[in-house]
């Protein structure tokens, strides 16, 4: 069953142009970061950018933690976006409706959403950094050191389908795109003020490992501790948001 | 009481019920009326050691059963003290006007959703609390249903049996057989190039895939007019046949005149309940429909001076008979006809739409023809 509701998750991602707007959009962000920083470092010294000024060292360093940045930040919006939009998208139209008649596996349902959103985001994430890549190396020259690049876009990943979760629970449980979003933020930001592992999560603890995939800090697989906390906690969440959907409440 | 089947008034709550047992015994446990306090002495006997919702408690033959269900919306009742049976083989019409409370009857008894007060039982199960075991016994189409627009016929029913846990060459065999009863044989086209017939076909054709031996159809023929709404009211008489369907509506259609009972709720009340026969023996107007050769007047002075006839009404080169003895009437009109050397071209006893029996039963606010 879970290789069903995956198999038509991935179709839907395909024919709905989904997957080539997410992955358009990050290739045309990894292309213009390194040529802007290459060709226009200006735009980056300015004031409107004086957490990056900071940290900056060398231009192409500079490229790379705001290529980290944006995936952390931006990727968060979309997954937020992506998560509530397709859950309560499908159940307000009612299309969720024939499907629940025929199954009560809502948290299959949920895991094969995730499951293949979280796959095409390893896409995106792969091919954005390959280009990314190979134009820092065309243009400095430079290219990132692969261990801590490798782990910081792996928790990333992480980071971004724990929240990926998090918006598909909000969804599922109140099922209005607006108050799911809220909720969804709204659950995030504690993030910044817990202590670890939990407060690794955070993104400006993601800031941290894009700075050392930057400047080639070494880093160890320790760091992914709280990335492997992340996906038993997206699974339970998903579990939960199963329930929630294919047990009806009282006041539907 | 093997055997007993439900008689006399529409109502169930006089009815005798019946406890089937795990081995299928079944026994006479008391009437509706004592039902609370059976339940409340669960644990006993026959039921030790199941829970509630499993126990299978309704009348005998009634695959759709609800006693006192209610529903509110926020403190808003949208159902009261639904009394209901549906029996087994039975089409069954839940006819009402929009906001009637159809809808939400037949969420309820599909397991979408729960009800406020009261109990519902779909072939002796509890449909919210025994939900995924009803799944594959259950073929439910809501109102307005939504397709995933951008996948093909054949590909949207092979999805939801893969769902429902078909698979491999059974579904391709079942998604060949189901569009052939549905009359779709449009299997490669896109959901979104379907007409809306051709919807209302795919809606049934999802309905019947894992051949549920109980529909539960939620205004199957809502977005059909015309011909095409005749097409699937014959499609649905024949669909009928080895299961028991429920469907709401709120017109009074071919459909609506073959079913076998027919339940009528406004604003979330019942307001009846009857079998379409008994309804037809209660309000139906007796009156004939007699055409003959000549019509003298020898004849009409003859006619209107027997004591079965009530009234005579020329009509279109026919002469109604509005009689008070249906039986008596056609015993003795053949030979009346004969004395008086005249061909008789045609005599029927008309049947009446039902919504003219239903205005007659004092529903006339409801009916919406």
């Amino acid at each position: 069953m879970l290789n069903a509701f995956w198999r038509k998750e991935w179709q839907e991602i395909l024919r709905e142009g989904t997957a080539w707007a997410l992955g358009g959009l990050f290739l045309v962000l990894a292309a213009i970061v390194p040529v802007s920083f290459r060709y226009l470092p200006e735009l980056w010294l300015v004031e409107l950018f004086p957490s990056v000024s900071l940290f900056l060292r060398t231009q192409e360093e500079g490229a790379s933690i705001v290529f980290l940045w944006i995936w952390a930040v931006l990727g968060s919006l979309v997954m937020i976006l992506w998560g509530i939009g397709s859950i309560a998208y499908e159940w307000r139209s009612g299309q969720l409706r024939l499907v629940l008649a025929k199954s009560s596996a809502g948290g299959g349902l949920l895991l094969g959403k995730w499951l293949a959103d979280c796959f095409l985001l390893l896409l995106v994430m792969g091919a954005s950094f390959i280009l990314f890549n190979q134009l820092c190396r065309w243009l400095f020259p430079y290219s990132l050191a692969w261990r801590p690049t490798f782990l910081a876009l792996l928790l990333l990943a992480l980071y971004l389908a724990f929240t990926l979760a998090l918006a598909i629970f909000w969804g599922a449980w109140l099922r209005r795109p607006g108050w799911s979003a809220l909720l969804t933020v709204a659950s995030l930001l504690p993030q910044f003020f817990l202590p670890l592992p939990f407060g690794t999560l955070a993104p400006a603890m993601l800031i941290n490992l894009s700075q050392a995939a930057a400047f080639s800090q070494p880093l160890s697989w320790a760091e992914l501790l709280p990335g492997a906390c992340a996906v038993v906690a997206s699974l339970l969440l998903l579990l939960l948001a199963g329930l929630f959907l294919s047990r009806p409440r009282w006041n539907r | 009481m093997l055997g007993y089947k439900p008689q006399g008034p529409p109502l169930c709550s006089a009815r005798l019920l019946h406890l089937s047992s795990a081995s299928g015994r079944i026994r006479r446990i008391g009437t509706a009326d004592e039902l609370p306090i059976i339940i409340k002495k669960g644990g006993r006997g026959v039921n030790r050691g199941k829970s509630r919702y499993n126990r299978k408690v309704t009348p005998l033959e009634s695959v759709v059963y609800t006693r006192r269900l209610a529903k509110s919306f926020r403190g808003k009742k949208a159902l009261e003290d639904i009394d209901m049976v549906v029996e087994e083989g039975e089409l069954a019409c839940l006819y009402g006007p929009p906001e009637a409370g159809k809808s939400t009857l037949l969420r309820i008894l599909a397991g979408e959703a729960r009800p406020s007060e009261g109990e519902a039982s779909v072939l002796g199960k509890d449909p919210f609390r025994a939900r995924s075991s009803l799944l594959r016994q259950v073929g439910y189409l809501p109102a307005h249903p939504a397709f995933y627009d951008w996948m093909r016929v054949g590909g949207y029913l092979a999805f939801l049996g893969r769902v429902g846990s078909l698979g491999g060459s059974r579904l391709a065999k079942r998604i060949d057989e189901v569009l052939e009863q549905v009359g779709l044989n449009e299997e490669r086209t896109r959901v979104s190039d379907l007409s809306e017939e051709g919807r209302c076909r795919l809606g049934l054709a999802q309905a019947l895939l894992l051949d549920p031996p109980v529909l539960l159809l939620d205004d199957p023929l809502a977005s059909c007019a015309g011909e095409s709404r005749s097409r699937l009211e014959r499609l649905l008489l024949f669909l009928r046949e080895k299961r028991t369907v429920l469907f709401g509506s709120d017109a009074l259609g071919l459909l609506e005149e073959q079913c076998d009972s027919l339940a009528m709720l406004d604003r979330g009340k019942l307001l009846l309940q009857e079998k379409l026969g008994a309804l037809r023996q209660r309000y139906q107007e007796p009156a004939m429909s007699l055409g003959l050769s000549d019509c003298p007047a020898a004849f009409l002075t003859a006619l209107q001076a027997e004591p079965w006839l009530e009234e005579v009404i020329p009509q279109e080169g026919l002469l109604r008979l509005r009689v008070r003895d249906l039986e008596q009437a056609a015993f003795s009109l053949p030979p009346l006809i004969s004395s008086h050397r005249l061909a008789l071209r045609h005599l029927f006893v008309e049947k009446q739409p039902l919504a003219a029996l239903l205005a007659r039963a004092g529903k006339e606010s409801v009916v919406r023809a």
